[in-house]
């Protein structure tokens, strides 16, 4: 999208902002007056003023051409929502009498440039949870070890997660399970607990570090097994602290037979392209943390690309802004894309004829 | 209020939508257009959106809020910075700052110009200063708790460190173990002393003439521990990573053609006829020619020493994929498919006997497989008890050995 024309859309917003949460209130409660009738004026002034709400984030979105950041706040609105008690169709409600109002008194184009992002937001306010409870569901496969193991982490009992895994996988669980169940999990759900202002960056750190630790030890039980003649590299743009994800990539290759080579985060492209080749690596994975390091994923591919061998060289691509945007994947040049370890293995494979 | 006390953060007053009025400090470098008349959140990561939204809630509707960690992009890195913020009549007044205890700082400050607003932020304060000086305690332990775990993951990679050069030592021990494989060399030295033996014990006896059976059988022993004792050479100095390729552009149908021709003798000796087909016309190939004669010698005498009289062994020149491809099939008796996985690996012998008594050291296949993969190759076999067995191997056309 052009930017000049999505932030002279922003600006019309701005300047008609309380006539568009006017008129997009009136058809809001047209379409469903037995749902508003019981609020009476108070709820209708609350309409109003949560209507110039979506039409403010709506701006800014635009504003800042980012989809995302409109999107991100239907998300939290529908959790919002769901906690007041209202109905699943209110949001698609909403975004669609915005849309009328946009209709009726502002020129086409914008309409179509705003649309877009509305757009936008009613799809994620279909996929977005309603609600954001725990994560670790006790009554999941290991569900229990999950939630005993974060509880120790989050007491700083590293010694007691550890033990806590090893004997577990002494009695059988398997560490592909572990992995699934146990640290990928609780890792999301260290991810939720920062979302909600319940623990700190500095508890977030120590997890991942601790489940890294744990992770060496399991080591043993990785490297090993039946060899296929496949080798993988993984990597990471973005901070330290988002390794673990790729990392987790690399060991689930290991499991499957893979040769694999683990670099660290923000590796300079030549550094990569140099242990691409080093390495005869088939396949590349490459996770992204941050939509704005979309830019530097596509750079790194570019540089693959251009390498020698690069052209058969097989590229998937993970991590958060991709399960944002299914076929971004796509556009930034990547031959596919995994949304989890399990999910990588299975594209890489099938790429390769493996 | 003296807000240069912030090392390395940001002072906004907001108004009460949560759109940015004024920039009152800011050590980080936020512009002007990007930040004033934006929501607040708008400035944040897109990961702290949704927190954002709910810190501004938690401001509308307490009044004041504390110790909220948001991520801020500045460049290409992510700030997390505490933030905390006061409602008054009409300005919201949020700070951020990297470090809690600085926050806490103008959060007193604050207070203490707002009197009207003291008693509601007293209460929350009092809350929120429990909880913070909690929460401080807490990460101060769990920054202790990060330098022993970095210790310890220091030590981790040393016993790692430690336990690959205990295996480095152990694959060289494995190596000289190879050595041990010399013992196949006794039984040849055996043979070699007995008829020496013989034939000394007929001179001294002033016999006739010398025995030309004992002769032939010391000289077959010799050519056989000759053959060995190259072959290990070639396995110690692949296995201790010197599989040195001297490579040259060669004609594959030349070098082919000379092998079939050099293993004719021996074919027809068996009454084997060996027949050299190219199915497809190759441009020279960048290898190392002695080391690929020795791979093609090794798959013709093998499919002569497996074979029956009166069969063919066919040998062809082609192209698969992107690689020149060169098989060398039989109509000997084939090997059970329960063996097939052993046959390139060191002595990996099968049940299959040679069809003339030859002997065979165990080795060949190994050593041909390691010389096809240094060049970048596959080698591979395809075969049916009975009917015979095809041995394949591929080189690159495109001249890059690995």
């Amino acid at each position: 999208m052009n930017e000049s024309s999505a932030k002279g859309v922003s600006e019309l917003l701005r300047q008609h902002r309380e006539a568009l949460a006017e008129s997009a209130v009136v058809r809001q409660y047209a379409a469903h007056s037995d749902r508003w009738a019981s609020f009476g004026p108070e709820g209708r002034a609350k309409s109003l003023r949560d209507m110039g709400y979506h039409l403010d984030y709506l701006a800014e979105a635009l504003a800042a051409s980012d989809p995302v950041l409109f999107t991100e706040y239907i998300a939290w609105v529908k959790v919002l929502f769901a906690g007041l008690g209202f109905s699943d169709v209110v949001i698609p409600n909403t975004l669609n009498a915005l849309r009328e109002a946009l209709e009726e008194l502002l020129p086409g184009e914008v309409v179509t440039v705003a649309g877009a992002y509305l757009d936008a937001g009613s799809v994620r306010a279909e996929t977005a949870p309603a609600k954001l409870p725990s994560l670790i569901d006790v009554h999941a496969p290991h569900g229990d070890l999950a939630q005993r193991y974060l509880g120790y982490l989050l007491t700083g009992d590293r010694q007691a997660a550890s033990r806590l895994i090893l004997r577990a996988v002494e009695d059988g669980v398997s560490v592909p399970e572990i992995y699934i169940h146990v640290f990928q999990t609780t890792q999301r759900e260290v991810g939720r607990l920062w979302q909600t202002n319940q623990i700190s960056v500095a508890q977030e750190h120590y997890c991942t570090a601790a489940t890294q630790l744990v992770m060496s030890q399991l080591y043993p039980h990785i490297f090993g097994g039946d060899r296929k003649d496949l080798r993988f590299v993984g990597t990471c743009v973005g901070g330290e602290l988002h390794e673990m994800g790729v990392r987790m990539v690399a060991d689930f290759f290991e499991m499957e037979g893979w040769d694999t080579y683990y670099l660290g985060a923000n590796m300079p492209p030549e550094a990569v392209v140099q242990a691409v080749r080093d390495r005869r690596a088939d396949v590349v994975g490459i996770s992204a943390t941050m939509t704005f390091h979309t830019r530097r994923t596509a750079e790194l591919i570019e540089r693959l690309r251009a390498a020698e061998g690069g052209a058969d060289l097989v590229i998937l691509v993970g991590g958060y802004p991709f399960n944002l945007a299914d076929q971004l994947w796509r556009e930034i040049g990547a031959d596919g894309y995994a949304p989890s370890a399990q999910e990588a293995v299975a594209v890489a494979s099938g790429l390769t004829g493996a | 209020m003296d807000f240069e006390r912030i090392s390395n953060g940001i002072a906004l007053s907001l108004d009460p939508r949560g759109i940015v009025r004024g920039v009152l400090y800011d050590a980080v470098g936020l512009t002007d257009e990007e930040t004033v008349g934006h929501s607040l959140v708008s400035l944040l990561d897109r990961q702290s959106t949704g927190k954002g939204l709910s810190f501004l809630m938690a401001l509308r509707e307490e009044g004041a809020a504390f110790d909220w960690e948001l991520g801020l992009p500045l460049g290409e890195r992510i700030e997390i910075l505490h933030f905390a913020g006061i409602v008054t009549e009409n300005e919201t007044v949020v700070i951020g700052a990297p470090d809690r205890q600085e926050v806490l700082t103008f959060y007193d400050d604050l207070v203490r110009i707002n009197n009207e607003q003291m008693n509601v932020l007293r209460l929350a304060m009092k809350e929120t200063a429990e909880m913070a000086a909690q929460r401080e305690q807490r990460d101060g332990q769990v920054y202790e708790e990060l330098t022993r775990l970095n210790n310890e993951l220091m030590n981790l990679q040393r016993e790692l460190a430690r336990k690959n050069a205990q295996l480095e030592r152990l694959n060289e021990l494995k190596n000289q173990f190879l050595g041990m494989a010399a013992h196949d060399l006794r039984n040849p030295l055996a043979a070699i002393m007995t008829y020496s033996e013989f034939i000394i014990e007929d001179l001294a006896d002033g016999a006739a003439g010398l025995n030309q059976e004992f002769i032939e059988i010391i000289h077959g022993s010799s050519m056989f521990m000759l053959g060995m004792i190259n072959d290990l050479l070639d396995i110690t100095s692949i296995e201790s990573g010197r599989l040195d390729l001297h490579l040259e552009l060669v004609d594959p149908a030349d070098l082919i053609e000379r092998n079939v021709t050099l293993n004719g003798v021996l074919a027809q000796r068996k009454q084997i006829e060996l027949v050299f087909e190219v199915t497809d016309p190759l441009p020279q190939l960048l290898v190392d020619r002695a080391k690929i004669e020795q791979v093609l010698n090794n798959l013709i005498s093998n499919a002569i020493k497996y074979s029956y009289a009166d069969t063919q062994v066919h040998i062809r020149l082609g192209r698969e994929g992107g690689a020149a491809q060169i098989s060398v099939a039989d109509q000997g008796q084939g090997i059970p498919a329960s063996e097939l996985g052993k046959l390139f690996q060191y002595f990996g012998r099968t049940s299959v006997q040679s069809t003339g008594g030859e002997r065979s050291t165990g080795l060949g296949l190994a050593i041909a497989r390691k010389i096809v993969e240094g060049h970048g190759g596959r080698i591979w076999v395809e075969s049916e008890p009975g009917h015979g067995s095809t041995f394949y191997f591929t080189l690159p056309l495109d001249a890059d050995p690995v």
